[in-house]
């Protein structure tokens, strides 16, 4: 009698292992930004506010950050835990997108910023002159290979 | 023949193979227990779970269960723990060097959490084996004491030198070659580790990117690729974390047929500047072992999800 319980048992289990498999997918977070074909500079981790960052720019931004083709765009994420690895954090909602345009720069006049808010309704935006300092000083991440 | 004598037959027959199985149950040799080069250390209460969930396969001192011992389960039991210790031995934990231990005990509790391990098949029968809801909070609890904080410092402006392509570009013993074409892929995410000290962004291929978009990763479609860029964490003067030392590139290559024996994805690392292929193909069965545990997003860890 245990024999054969043993084997149902082990029958059920294999039987709801395998059923526990097909579950759905959990909900994906949705991809909220879209690059417009920019790439990765860098990435920035605030551990203070939880939030981490990806400088985004265009070719122009990559040969020469002051030349007034070059366009960035800084991307802020809450991070959140990743639901997958106890150990790591990963980016979750969007918050915030800083852009920084060179164009104004050829007319001799300061680069253009701007900020677009998501998610984030208490959110002060920053002296436009500092926050364009601190994107355009943020250095290079070291890759392998080239962007474009 | 009288049914009654049919029924004897029947019976006695039946006690015999019932004996015959409870002796072999009661004499089969599974495993050799080898001797316990160096324990597991850790507090006790964590300890204890290891030991009762984990070391009847991940040790030298399998205590196996009489049924563990049936003919037929025998040999099953066997392949089990002789794969188990290949992969993770907790009594050969003086082997490991002492950042690979702790790696292991996060992966550890990630494997469990994830109800990969104990194995599925395990647990079923084996009531004991499982893991509680706050005995995942003792291990918790334990890991985040051993969580790192990020003591590099960042240079104030740091000039990266030009970068130049090894030619021929690098392929890995899986059949994997560098692919410096992930730069224009997507970004899929970005996360920090506090398991170790490592940031990273992940790249999806179109193929991989349309499949998440449309939720189709159960399987992924062939094709999809996802590439890994692993930095160090650097601290600068004002607290920003920014990417430091490179470490390497990863890349997973989903192909169904060609990687069935890592569960349908091929993998590859290419580390340091000078990009050497170091996945050997015993490298990607551990990959593929800890990838279960991100079997409910079809083996990719790193997918944000709606909290
Ligand atoms: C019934 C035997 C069995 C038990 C009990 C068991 N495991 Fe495993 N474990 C295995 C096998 C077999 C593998 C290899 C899986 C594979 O590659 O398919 C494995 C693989 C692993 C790996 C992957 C190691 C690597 O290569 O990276 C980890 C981690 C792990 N087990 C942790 C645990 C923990 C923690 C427990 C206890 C909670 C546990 N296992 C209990 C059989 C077992």
């Amino acid at each position: 009698m245990r024999f054969i319980n043993v084997f149902t048992v082990a029958v059920l289990a294999f039987m709801i292992a395998s059923c526990m498999d097909k579950k759905e997918a959990p909900a994906i977070r949705p991809f909220a930004f879209n690059d417009s074909g920019m790439r990765v500079i860098t990435t920035v981790i605030n551990e203070k506010d939880n939030e981490v960052a990806m400088l985004y720019g265009n070719k122009a931004a990559f040969d020469n950050r002051s030349q007034p083709e070059a366009l960035f765009k800084l991307v802020t994420y809450r991070e959140q835990d990743n639901k997958f690895w106890f150990g790591s954090y990963i980016n979750g909602e969007l918050l915030r997108v800083e852009t920084v345009n060179m164009q104004p720069t050829a007319s001799g006049q300061a680069p253009a910023y701007s900020v677009d808010v998501y998610n984030q309704p208490a959110f002060r935006p920053a002296d436009a002159a500092a926050r364009t300092n601190f994107i355009q000083t943020l250095d290079r991440a070291w890759y392998p290979c080239d962007p474009y | 023949m009288k049914i009654s004598n049919r029924l004897k037959i029947i019976s006695v027959s039946a006690g015999i193979v019932l004996a015959v199985t409870a002796v072999l149950s009661f004499t089969t040799k599974v495993v050799d227990n080898l001797p316990v080069t160096g324990d597991l250390e850790a507090p006790a209460a964590v300890k204890e779970i290891f030991v009762r969930a984990c070391y009847p396969c991940h040790s030298n001192t399998a205590n196996l269960k009489w049924f563990d011992k049936l003919p037929g389960v025998a040999s099953m039991v066997r392949s089990d723990i002789l794969t188990a210790r290949k992969h993770l031995n907790f009594s050969e934990w003086d082997k490991l060097a002492p950042a690979a231990r702790e790696a292991a005990l996060w992966e550890a509790y990630n494997m469990i959490n994830s109800g990969t391990m104990p194995l599925p098949s395990y647990a079923a029968v084996h009531s004991a084996a499982a893991v509680s809801a706050a005995e995942l909070t003792t291990l918790r609890n334990y890991l985040l004491t051993k969580r790192k904080t990020v003591t590099a410092v960042k240079q104030d402006t740091v000039q990266q030198a030009a970068t130049t392509l090894p030619n021929p570009l690098p392929t890995s013993l899986t059949g994997i070659q560098f692919m410096p074409e992930f730069r224009q892929w997507e970004v899929m995410s970005t996360t920090s580790r506090f398991d170790n000290t490592t940031m990273r962004v992940m790249y999806a291929n179109p193929i991989a990117m349309k499949a998440i978009r449309e939720k189709q990763i159960k399987p992924w479609p062939d094709g999809a690729v996802i590439a890994k860029v692993v930095w160090d964490k650097e601290r600068d003067k004002d607290g920003y974390i920014h990417p430091g030392q490179f470490q390497n590139v990863q890349f997973m290559v989903r192909d169904a047929e060609r990687y069935k024996s890592t569960d349908g994805w091929g993998y590859a690392k290419f580390e340091t500047k000078a990009l050497k292929p170091t996945t050997t193909l015993l490298v990607a069965q551990s990959c593929a072992s800890c990838h279960k545990a991100a079997a409910k997003t079809g083996g990719i860890f790193d997918l944000s999800t709606l909290n």
